[in-house]
């Protein structure tokens, strides 16, 4: 066996535990590679160059976050296996060798996943392309084989398994690794708060949404940044030292401390939160994020329900002042109209020349040849519903596809994320739950206090999100007068269901793995 | 002929409570011996045996194995002392399960970079002295904890260490796996030659030891050879123990 079979052998033998790191890089480069390959359509020459540019900064932004997401999934990850390096250490690792392992697992896994992504890639691109078609409004995308696609994505991905890797290696401590071998492992401190930074945080958050609710348009865009800056600080403070905070005081009521399951639960719980603290702060904040996204769909189709009264005559043509210009301008687009079988209205008011028509929806067409033709020039100005509608529908649908792909890869890679801490914690409680049911725990009361630990650790990210994302829209609500109720209800609710299929999904496989474990199950019980 | 030396070795744990776990010990192993440390918990044991291992450092004194000092050794020197001239077996073996028991016994052979036909040499000869050459490629969650300890020792063995390192290693086995693991590191220390240091609670097990090192409060209290017969020897450790007092 040489180095590099070791190390190989390493990650293929112990699939199970990078399943989850594995799917999320396989989905994620599938999402990837499907941006990239938008991208470089030859028949990119329809897009607007906006269009082209807010998918480049969305895929920079995207790529950005994963790298983030991923290198702290694998540093927990990596503090999982410290007892695994203490034995090569002893063994006489050197840490050079130490990290070109880790190295080479994490390329074997980027690349592989991201072959798998680049295929489902593949095999799903015309669907995706005629998606993009319907959101963006383009001629026929017919398929490519889009090798620079392929290039790109792939190699973006090992770069980013190289960078975390390299990363990653100042994360292992020596002295930590080998501090599990020698057997002088103390048991957890209690997790430290401060009274202070606890009232701090509730006090900042208290006073980010009072100043967020009573906004008006005049002083929006000055306060918006602190705003938002306060509230993230005080999420973060919200999961690291208020959640805490309160839960010692909950361990002080000793009459609810004490009853039944109660004592477990709490002490389990004031370890988990604390430990999750940052992964709660980020999979917090990126839902708010991908959910205020989200109601930009609701914005775009209130915006589309509005034409109607904001855009009465179907076209409105003025000019100011050159009435040559007026007569040949007026003329072409009646001419333009009949040549079209449109049957239209023409109603004057003032220097203002009004059109009306029977179904306006195509009447884009006939703007389009009146632009081909006369251009903007800065003495008259044509006004065409239906091109204005157009123009609408595909920025909206850029910002929807956009979120859509954002949305999804935050979902996707904090979910893994979850997936994999739980993943992690389980060979632990496991044990624990094995020892307490020894001494008389039974496996539905064990049942009921994972359901509620795993429960509140799944669903306190998301209230925090919820109620964030709320009031941004409640902003939106008062100074914007767009309102967004119903289509917020819409992507929560969806994000709730998912993450409740998730919750139950995790719970069974956890629960399954403790009822393997236990004794009552083992002599038929 | 002399191969570990220790000179007035000191550990002081703690910053603001100070709890002198070694106090200035001082004792010497000759090449070829079997010595086996007990002593109560709390006693010190298990700080020696990391000293001595590398895994820890000494608040002062040294430790001389064949003459040269430990202590000064960093990062990649140590790394390679580790893996050329100590072996280590735990009480929980420590192996792998990501690797067969073939893989996990040629690690350290692995991680020198010594060619892979002379890693099957050595791994066929440690394989059929620890009696394990047809688990060879099972997993290590297939084998029974006994034949994982086999598994372990073979690791320790299979680079031809100096000194071979033992922390309870009969700690998690039922009593006929001890007795033949005792009996195996009895055959390996005197047909191989092999220096071996044992930490123990066990008097079973310490008594396949050729001596016995007691260590009480970070200091040596006592020590027994080896003269007549196993059961005498047993006895004695037995009436030691009695006398250091409190659990051992």
């Amino acid at each position: 066996m040489d180095f590099n079979t070791f190390a190989y052998k390493n990650v293929s033998r112990n699939i199970k535990a990078y399943f989850a790191y594995f799917l999320s890089t396989c989905i994620s480069s599938a999402l990837f590679f499907s941006f990239t390959m938008f991208l470089f359509h030859p028949n990119k020459g329809q897009f607007k160059s906006y269009i082209g540019k807010a998918i480049l900064v969305t895929e920079i932004i995207a790529y950005l976050f994963l790298f983030f997401f991923v290198f702290y999934s694998v540093s927990v990850f990596l503090k999982s296996r410290y007892k695994e390096f203490g034995v090569l250490y002893i063994i006489g690792i050197s840490k050079k060798q130490l990290y070109k392992m880790i190295f080479i697992e994490n390329i074997i896994i980027n690349a592989v996943a991201t072959l798998a992504g680049i295929i489902i890639g593949l095999v799903f691109s015309k669907i995706y392309l005629v998606i993009i078609e319907r959101l963006l409004r383009l001629n026929s995308l017919s398929f490519y084989f889009p090798v620079k696609a392929i290039v790109i994505t792939f190699a973006s991905f090992v770069i980013l398994g190289v960078l975390v890797s390299f990363f990653t290696s100042f994360i292992i401590k020596e002295k930590e690794v080998l501090k599990l071998l020698k057997g002088t492992k103390t048991p957890k401190t209690e997790p430290k708060t401060s009274i202070f930074l606890a009232v701090l945080g509730f006090a900042m958050l208290i006073l980010g949404y009072y100043v967020t609710l009573t906004a008006s348009k005049q002083n929006l865009d000055k306060i918006i940044l602190p705003v938002v800056a306060m509230v993230i600080f005080a999420t973060y403070l919200l999961f690291s030292h208020l959640s805490v905070f309160s839960i010692r005081l909950l361990k002080k009521n000793k009459r609810f401390y004490l009853k039944n399951t109660n004592l477990l639960l709490i002490s389990n719980l004031f370890y988990k939160i604390k430990d999750n603290s940052r992964m709660f702060f980020l999979i917090a904040i990126t839902s708010t994020v991908a959910f205020t996204f989200g109601s930009s769909f609701a914005f775009w189709k209130n915006t589309l329900g509005d034409i109607e009264k904001r855009y009465p005559y179907d076209f409105t043509y003025t000019t100011f002042g050159q009435s040559a210009k007026l007569k040949e301008e007026i003329n072409f687009l009646e001419h333009t109209l009949k040549e079209e079988n449109y049957a239209y209205k023409k109603v004057k008011i003032e220097d203002t020349y009004n059109f009306q028509v029977k179904d306006w929806s195509d009447t884009y067409k006939v703007y389009d040849k009146y632009f081909d033709k006369y251009g903007q020039d800065q003495f008259s100005l044509l006004l065409s519903k239906s091109h204005i509608y157009e123009t609408e529908k595909r920025a909206y649908g850029t910002i929807m596809f956009l979120s859509i792909f954002i949305g999804i890869l935050f979902f996707v890679t904090s979910g893994s994320f979850i997936y994999n801490k739980f993943f992690m914690d389980e060979e632990v409680d496991k044990q624990k739950y094995v020892q307490l049911n020894k001494i008389g725990l039974t496996y539905n009361e064990i049942k009921k206090v994972v359901t509620i630990e795993i429960g509140i650790l799944f669903l306190l990210p998301y209230i925090v999100a919820v109620t964030h994302s709320s009031l941004a829209l409640t902003v939106l609500k008062n100074v914007f007068n767009i309102n967004v109720t119903g289509a917020a209800f819409l992507v929560m609710g969806s994000f709730l269901l998912v993450q409740i299929l998730f919750f139950l999904l995790i719970r069974e496989r956890y629960l399954s793995e403790i009822r393997a474990s236990l004794v009552d199950f083992k002599f038929g019980g | 002929m002399e191969i570990l030396k220790i000179n007035n070795l000191s550990k002081v744990y703690g910053k603001k409570v100070l709890f002198n776990a070694l106090n200035n010990i001082s004792f010497t192993i000759d090449g070829g011996e079997f010595v086996g440390i007990m002593g109560p918990s709390g006693s010190g044991k298990t700080t020696l045996l990391n000293i001595i291992s590398t895994v820890d450092k000494p608040t002062s004194g040294e430790i001389l194995i064949k003459g040269n000092n430990t202590i000064g050794l960093k990062g990649e020197e140590l790394a390679l002392f580790r893996r050329r001239e100590l072996g280590f077996v735990f009480q929980d073996f420590n192996l792998l399960d990501t690797l067969t028991v073939g893989e996990n016994i040629i690690l350290p052979l692995t991680l020198d970079g010594v060619p892979i036909k002379s890693q099957d040499m050595k791994l066929k000869k440690i394989a059929q002295i620890l009696g394990i050459e047809k688990l060879l490629d099972k997993r290590i969650f297939e084998i029974s904890g006994g034949e994982c300890q086999r598994t372990a020792i073979a690791r320790a063995l299979i680079h031809n260490p100096l000194i071979l390192l033992a922390d309870e290693p009969t700690g998690n086995l039922d009593s006929k796996a001890s007795k033949t693991v005792m009996e195996l590191f009895v055959e390996i220390n005197k047909e191989e030659k092999v220096t071996t240091i044992m930490v123990t609670h066990d008097p079973l097990a310490a008594s396949y030891c050729d001596r016995i090192l007691f260590i009480k409060d970070g200091g040596i209290y006592n020590q027994i050879d080896k003269s007549g017969s196993r059961q005498q020897f047993y006895q004695q450790i037995i009436n030691v123990l009695s006398l250091l007092g409190g659990a051992n």
